[in-house]
């Protein structure tokens, strides 16, 4: 590679030449352009909150892929999610009234046994005093004389009422134990820990009846504590003396059935879950199994086939969606069969027309050149006239032609016939071709590095043109100076650029010169010949290639125009092998006359990161890492280059540039021979990212 | 010299005016309108090179140009206005050995006539071998194992032009040059379909050439004998 | 078809069962609803009435050593204060009254506990019926520093009412082995019952086994052995005694039983043995230990190998006389069998009898004749003749001779003469001997039946004094013919006659029931005729009294529970299975006199 391909380093991105050259979609291009540049930006200290990052995703990838992609997946777990939570709500709302329906059933019985119990004490204090009224005669003649007991046998004789049912606690009114009676409890029911304490005080303050839940606590260490409504009230002893009476009632049986009912409940919930999943799962597969059916019948359409349709069955939805289905692709392949009758018209009128036109201009071409044969024997208006004649004949005969070309290529006509062929071979006839123009205009036309053959497989005849072209319009823009013609080959491309000293290009005409009849001076009287359809078919021809066709030029500076070639026909272009701003720029002169370093060889700065986010140039080189650039820095002409646009096109004064005397293939058309680059990435880069927007405006839209 | 041509044409004026320029250039010009009579004129006149227009009323040019072809081994100048590479090829197939493009310069279709009329003027006595073939350059035979194998003119002068130096490799436009006399490389279909079909000819197995052998990247040689 | 099954299934799922197969409920006990009373210590600033309220409410609680109560006492009553050493049961609780007025610069009060005596426990825990009038002082001062009230005096022991005594302490046998008995063809001990009351909360089964250990109560003393040397207690330091998961109980003795040989350790398991038999959770193993060896192991099983104890014996048939008046028998088991006749002389009814008593071994019997005049001694065999009677009353009427027969366990024959002019209590040997007079000292009035008890120590007599007959048991006592007494002849006296029914006027009816309990018909003052069981010590046992019945004439029951109660009243001779009514023993035939063997 030659030593301008080592133009300096500036203005590379660091980050990018490390990239691997992936074949990736537009997507994954994307992620690594995203992760490039958040590898350069916030995380870039910490590359281990990324490796932390990666590991953790990684097993997580697939089922997000999975979660993504499938539609069956995403309903059935929706489903499921929902009806759980729906289960569980009516789980909490139906325990929740049930909890209260058996409550309350229970709180009432409890609540008119307590009453009769409070009532029974109560009778049976009195019948204690009468009895001891009664016997008034005893030697003491105090009441008080039979209360311990007599409290006892009333918790014995309450309790035993219940069977197990509750049990009966009595406690000393005011929390003490002042009146000199303990706590009695029936049941082993330790009485102080089983009362809540909040109860008590209520009792102590009040004469009526109140309730509460607790938890029964039993005396014995291996009986389990037990949840129990606990109804108390203060009564008064034979002696008038108030105690607290307690009726607790254990809930066990309320919540064994809240238990029977909450485990029925997840049973069913559970199985309602499970069955709607399932549900879920067959609706979903009928509706998804078709839709699948036709996302692989709309693939297999997109594929050209055209004749495919679904099979449709019934009369729902799904039915009608595959009977609209099919009427899309019935319209489609209607369409498209349309438009290719109308291509095929439209090549064939092509055709007649030239063939219609040709004929005439045959007759006319060849009387024409009778005349010019015998004009001196004219008088001098008449020869003169002659002489005219047969010129704008000339011009016009390729003036048809190149018309016709384009509307091969606009109808889509043009067929490559690629075989491997040795471009120095098409370089040596072009440039020999364009010896006596060269001749003319007192240019010399190098060649360099022929070194070695460069094969590619490509179409000759129109390399051969496409070259002629470019060779033409150097030699003609080149204002005598000499015109260097480079091959290279590198990483499954060929390039051959030609590069002129001539006046250059302007900003944005680099974009612009490979437009249809497109005049660098519209003003310019079209005195020459030339069809201004010359770059346009160069490019069309490199396009059917695969291949680049892209200009460069600054003002004063001259232009180089390079064209890419995949080394095979199929393969898509990565990169170029030369680099489209040749190193002799005056920009990148100027640079080095400011001392900055050159780089070494292009492969060697491949690999080596320089970290310049603010580069212009970042996507052009990412996109084209096997044949770097020179750094293209800010422009130092002109200011209002775009940003990463690798044309640069600087300000010339250029009216010199038009010559007449065409090149032999395409009747040298001296278009405004405006160096310009027309980017032709290859498919996959279409997508690429915003750093590259600008430049895509300036390229990309050349290349459709 | 020979010369007398007969001009397949629909085209009266153009007709006319290739009648001037041929008179002018010294050939004998004979016309012919349409494609129908095209045979009957070609067998009555016997050219010694066809003009022949590919767009033609009743019979086109390729039918007729493949009825010659049956007949006679006399080269054929295709005219055609369609420079598109399928109906050249098709125009090629057919048979023609050579064709030119409308609009052409009368100095260049002169050019071409002299060069197909010349090549099949000068037997040189030699005998050449390629392959398992015999070619007999005066006798203007090709035999393989005695059998005598028909071809045109022009093919033979590719057979011939490839089994002179059979150490060389052609590339396309050298034989274009030699072969068809063209100074500047002008379609390189024409080698390839004139290769295509001298194979089909002399090859045992066109699939498997191993006469006229493909180097690939540059052009043609001749296989080994 | 399926959807068929399916809607069978659902509707069987559906409803409620009212078919399916057959299965044995288990019985689920029964909640303890025993009322427990929770001591409380004295509170702050209590009046002396509360301190004395409190002090005989803790009295009554499941406190372990009376901690709590003795938190009501001065340090120094506390110190004085023996709980252990009696109980007294007040028919109604006790009642306090202080002796004056409190005034609040008193600083020394007394207060009367009152109430009516029902029962005492002593120090060895035997129970006795007791009456009249209850009166202990209780003597309270005030603390100078803490100006709290406590009580300075109290009488030792504890008192109670009747239900919280009940309440609180449970009754259990405790078996030693009759001394002085032989049981007729075995070589078993004869294990005997000591009834006594242990508080229910308190670690019962250690109790239980210290108190076995202890030795019978003085009443009992004098007639049984213990198999346990003198002196063995159980290891100090000795923890609460539990049985294990497999109903094995460790207990670890002192040094006192290490010398003991193997039979004499397995006596002294079985007597563990059937003194825990009623605990629960149950004893199935007694293992015992001294010197941190084992002694010897003994199981539920295998002490019945070791010792015996009246209520093993199970009746084979029920005996009694039919309405030709000899004796016929039915199987015990069997609900309504026909009666057959006894095989021996008694059952041809060549001598009409009017009472009869079989043998515990069912292989001899004995019967009154009709007029009550002669007893007769037969052997229960084919073939057996009747014989001369063997006593002869001289009794004028029928009411004043002989009383029913009664046979102990060694096969000797009890019977009591009511001849107003010589009553007296006879034992025949073997059945046969010459009859024996037992004295019987202290014994005031006719005694109108005898049964003995089946481990052959105890006797319950009807004595009719003046117009109440009332129930007593007395202690028989042997002194062998070598002995210091009546020349040739063996002495056996009955003594320590105490009365276990004191407040019923009228038995009519008696029968061991069981080792140590009784079953009583009679009357209480101005009550009308009731039937219930009682202990040997006068206590009332804590199971339900048997159906009531009227007019019962006789009564007979088996040492063993599982045997109905079988009485002969108006209504012919029914018996009571256990939870049903009362029934008939048989439809066609009339009979009376029934009894079971003894």
């Amino acid at each position: 590679m030659s030593g301008d391909s080592a133009a300096s380093a500036p203005g590379r991105s660091g980050g990018r030449p490390g990239r691997p050259v992936g074949r990736g979609t537009a997507a994954s291009r994307w992620r690594h352009l995203f992760d490039g540049d958040l590898l350069q930006g916030g995380v870039q200290g910490s590359p281990v909150v990324r490796l932390v990052m990666r590991w953790v995703r990684r097993p997580l990838l697939p089922v997000m892929r999975l979660w993504r992609r499938n539609i069956q997946l995403k309903v059935v777990v929706t489903t499921l999610l929902m009806s759980l939570g729906v289960v569980l709500l009516l789980g909490f709302v139906v325990i929740g009234q049930v909890r209260n329906g058996l409550l309350e059933a229970k709180v009432k019985a409890s609540q008119s046994q307590a009453t009769g119990g409070f009532a029974v004490a109560k009778q049976q204090a009195e019948q204690a005093v009468s009895v001891t009224g009664e016997e008034g005669t005893a030697p003491d003649g105090r009441p008080s004389q039979s209360v311990i007991q007599w409290m006892s046998d009333l918790v014995a004789s309450l309790s035993s009422g219940g069977q197990g049912a509750f049990d009966v606690v009595t406690l000393p009114a005011g929390g003490d134990s002042g009146s000199g009676r303990g706590p009695r409890a029936s049941g082993g029911v330790n009485p102080a820990a089983s009362v809540p304490a909040a109860l008590r005080e209520r009792i102590d303050t009040g004469t009526g009846a109140a309730q509460s839940y607790t938890r029964i606590v039993y005396a014995e260490k291996d009986k389990e504590s037990q949840p129990a409504l606990v109804i108390g009230k203060q009564v008064n002893d034979p002696n008038g003396d108030p105690y607290q009476l307690y009726y607790l009632f254990p809930l066990t049986q309320e919540e064994k059935s809240l238990s029977l009912v909450k485990g029925t409940l997840a049973t069913a919930g559970l199985f309602v879950v499970v069955l709607l999943g399932a549900i879920a799962w067959l609706v979903v597969r009928q509706v998804v199994t078709p839709v699948r059916m036709a996302a692989g019948i709309a693939e297999r359409l997109s594929a050209g086939r055209l004749q495919e349709r679904m099979k449709v069955t019934g009369e729902d939805d799904i039915a009608r969606l595959g009977e609209a289905f099919n009427k899309m692709a019935q319209n489609l392949q209607l369409k498209i069969s349309q438009l290719e009758d109308l291509s095929r018209m439209q090549r064939r009128f092509v055709s007649d027309v030239s063939h219609e036109l040709r004929t005439p201009l045959t007759t006319v071409r060849m009387a024409a050149d009778v005349i010019h044969e015998a004009r001196e024997d004219f008088d001098p208006v008449t020869a003169r006239s002659a002489e005219l004649l047969a010129d704008q004949l000339d011009r016009f005969e390729s003036l048809l032609a190149d018309l016709l070309e384009i509307s091969r290529f606009d109808a889509g006509a043009a067929a490559l016939e690629a075989e491997p062929i040795d471009l120095r071979e098409v370089v040596r006839r072009v440039v020999s071709g364009a010896e006596p123009l060269a001749e003319r205009k007192g240019t010399t036309i190098k060649v360099v590095g022929d070194q070695q053959p460069v094969v590619a497989e490509a179409d000759a005849r129109r390399v051969e043109r496409v070259l002629r072209n470019l060779v033409v319009n150097a030699v003609e823009h080149g204002e005598g100076r000499d015109v260097v013609v480079k091959l290279a080959a590198a990483g499954g491309a060929v390039a051959v650029a030609v590069r002129d000293y001539g006046v250059g290009l302007k900003p944005g005409e680099a974009t612009r010169v490979f437009s249809r009849f497109w005049r660098a001076d519209p003003a310019r009287a079209r005195t020459t010949g030339g069809t201004g359809l010359g770059l346009s078919i160069a490019l069309e021809d490199a396009r059917l290639h695969g291949g680049w066709l892209q200009a460069w030029g600054e003002p004063g500076g001259g232009s180089q125009f390079r064209l890419t070639l995949p080394r095979t026909a199929d393969e898509p272009l990565r990169g170029s092998p030369i680099p489209l701003e040749p190193k002799d720029s005056r920009r990148n002169r100027g640079l080095d006359d400011a001392g900055l370093p050159r780089g070494g060889d292009s492969e060697k700065r491949a690999t080596v990161p320089v970290n310049r986010p603010g580069a212009d140039d970042t996507a052009q080189s990412a996109r084209d890492p096997l044949g770097p650039r020179p750094g293209a820095s800010a422009p130092t002409a002109d200011p209002t280059a775009l940003p990463g646009n690798g044309a640069r096109v600087v300000a010339r004064s250029g009216s010199t540039r038009m010559t007449p005397g065409a090149a032999p293939g395409t009747n040298g058309e001296t278009d405004e021979g405006v160096p310009a680059e027309a980017d032709r990435p290859a498919a996959g880069e279409g997508g690429d990212g915003a750093p590259r927007g600008a430049q895509k405006d300036g390229e990309a839209t050349r290349g459709r | 010299m020979k010369g007398r041509v007969l001009v397949v044409d629909d085209d009266s004026a153009l007709a006319e005016m290739l009648g001037i320029v041929l008179r002018g250039e010294g050939f004998e010009p004979s016309f012919v309108a349409d494609g129908d009579k095209a045979l009957a004129a070609f067998r009555e006149t016997k050219p010694d090179l066809v003009l022949l227009d590919l767009m033609l009323p009743g019979r086109d040019g390729i039918e007729v140009c493949r009825l010659i072809r049956a007949e006679s081994g006399v080269p054929i100048v295709m005219l055609t206005a369609k420079s598109d590479t399928v109906d050249v090829v098709v125009g090629l197939e057919s048979g023609a050995d050579d064709y030119i493009v409308k609009p052409f310069k009368p100095k260049e279709l002169v050019a071409r006539i002299r060069a197909r009329l010349r090549r099949s003027e000068e037997p040189a006595p030699e005998q050449l071998a390629i392959g398992d073939l015999v070619i007999d350059v005066a006798g203007h035979s090709v035999k393989r194992d005695g059998q005598s194998i028909a071809l045109t003119p022009l093919e033979f002068d590719l057979l011939v032009a490839l089994a002179r130096k059979p150490w060389q490799v052609f590339t396309r436009e050298v034989l274009l040059e030699q072969v068809w006399g063209y100074r500047h490389a002008a379609d390189t279909r024409l080698v390839n379909v004139h290769v295509q079909r001298l194979r089909s000819k002399v090859e045992k197995d066109p699939e498997k050439p191993e006469i006229v052998v493909t180097v690939r990247g540059v052009g043609y040689k001749a296989g080994p004998s | 078809m399926y959807a068929a099954c399916g809607a069978v299934l659902l509707a069987g799922c559906a409803s409620m069962p009212d078919s399916g197969d057959l299965r044995g409920v288990e019985s689920t006990p029964r909640q303890d609803t025993q009322v427990r009373v929770y001591a409380m210590p004295p509170s702050d600033d209590a009046t002396p009435t509360q301190i004395v309220q409190g002090f005989l409410e803790a009295l009554t609680s499941d406190d372990a050593d009376y901690k709590t109560a003795r938190q009501y006492l001065t340090p120094e009553a506390s110190k004085y204060w023996r709980p252990e050493q009696s109980t007294t049961v007040l028919s109604d609780g006790p009642g306090a009254r202080a002796d004056r007025e409190i005034r609040e610069d008193s600083t020394a009060l007394t207060y009367t506990l009152t109430g009516t005596k029902f029962a005492t426990v002593d120090a060895q825990q035997a129970y006795a019926p007791s009456s009249g009038h209850y009166s202990e002082l209780v003597r309270l001062v005030k603390d100078d520093k803490s100006g709290q009230w406590r009580i300075d005096a109290v009488p030792q022991g504890v008192v109670m009412g009747k239900s919280d005594f009940q309440r609180n302490y449970t009754s259990f046998n405790k078996y030693y082995f009759a001394s002085n008995v032989d049981v007729n063809g075995s070589s078993l001990p004869m294990a005997v019952a000591d009834p006594v009351y242990v508080r229910r909360h308190v670690d019962p089964t250690t109790r239980m086994v210290r108190s076995l250990l202890s030795g019978p109560t003085s009443w009992l003393d004098p007639v049984v052995r213990s198999s346990f040397p003198t002196g063995t207690q159980l290891r100090k330091g000795a923890g609460p005694l539990t049985p294990d998961d497999r109903g094995k109980l460790t207990v670890p003795l002192n040094d006192r039983a290490s010398e003991v040989g193997t039979g004499r350790c397995e006596e002294m398991a079985a007597q563990l043995l059937f003194t825990l038999r009623d605990l629960s959770p149950a004893v199935d193993e007694v293992e015992l230990r001294a010197d941190g060896g084992q002694l010897c192991s003994l199981t539920q099983d295998g002490a019945e190998t070791v010792a015996t104890r009246g209520a093993l014996n199970q009746p084979g048939y029920l005996y009694y006389l039919d309405q030709d008046h000899k004796l016929v028998r039915i199987a015990a088991g069997s609900r309504t069998p026909d009666p057959e006749p006894a095989p021996g002389a008694l059952g041809q009814g060549e001598q009409g009898l009017r009472s009869v008593a079989v043998a515990r071994d069912e292989r001899t019997a004995a019967g009154v004749a009709l007029n009550g005049q002669d007893l007769f001694v037969s052997a229960l065999a084919q073939g057996a003749t009747l014989g001369e009677p063997v006593l002869r009353s001289q009794g004028k009427t029928e009411q004043d001779r002989l009383t029913p027969p009664s046979w102990d366990a060694q096969g000797d024959l009890w019977v009591a003469d009511r001849n107003p002019a010589r009553p007296g209590l006879y034992l025949l040997g073997e059945g046969a001997e010459q009859p024996l007079q037992v004295r019987t000292p202290g014994l005031e009035g006719r005694i109108q039946a005898v049964r003995v008890a089946a481990d052959g120590v105890r006797i319950a007599l009807v004595v009719e004094n003046g117009d109440q007959r009332s129930l007593l048991i007395g202690r028989i006592e042997r002194s062998g013919p070598d002995e210091a007494g009546s020349g040739e002849h063996p002495t056996v006296t009955v003594v320590e006659l105490r009365s276990a029914t004191p407040e019923l006027e009228q038995v009519t009816a008696m029968s061991w029931a069981g080792d140590s309990r009784l079953v009583v018909v009679g009357r209480e003052h101005g009550g009308v005729e009731q039937m219930k069981y009682v202990e040997v010590d006068g206590s009332t046992p804590d199971v339900p009294p048997p159906a009531a019945l009227t007019g019962v004439k006789a009564l007979t029951a088996a040492g063993d529970e599982n045997a109905p109660l079988v009485a002969y009243s108006v209504d012919g001779i029914v018996r009571l299975p256990s939870g049903a009514q009362w029934q008939k023993v048989t439809e066609v035939t009339k009979g009376t006199a029934p009894v079971y063997p003894g």
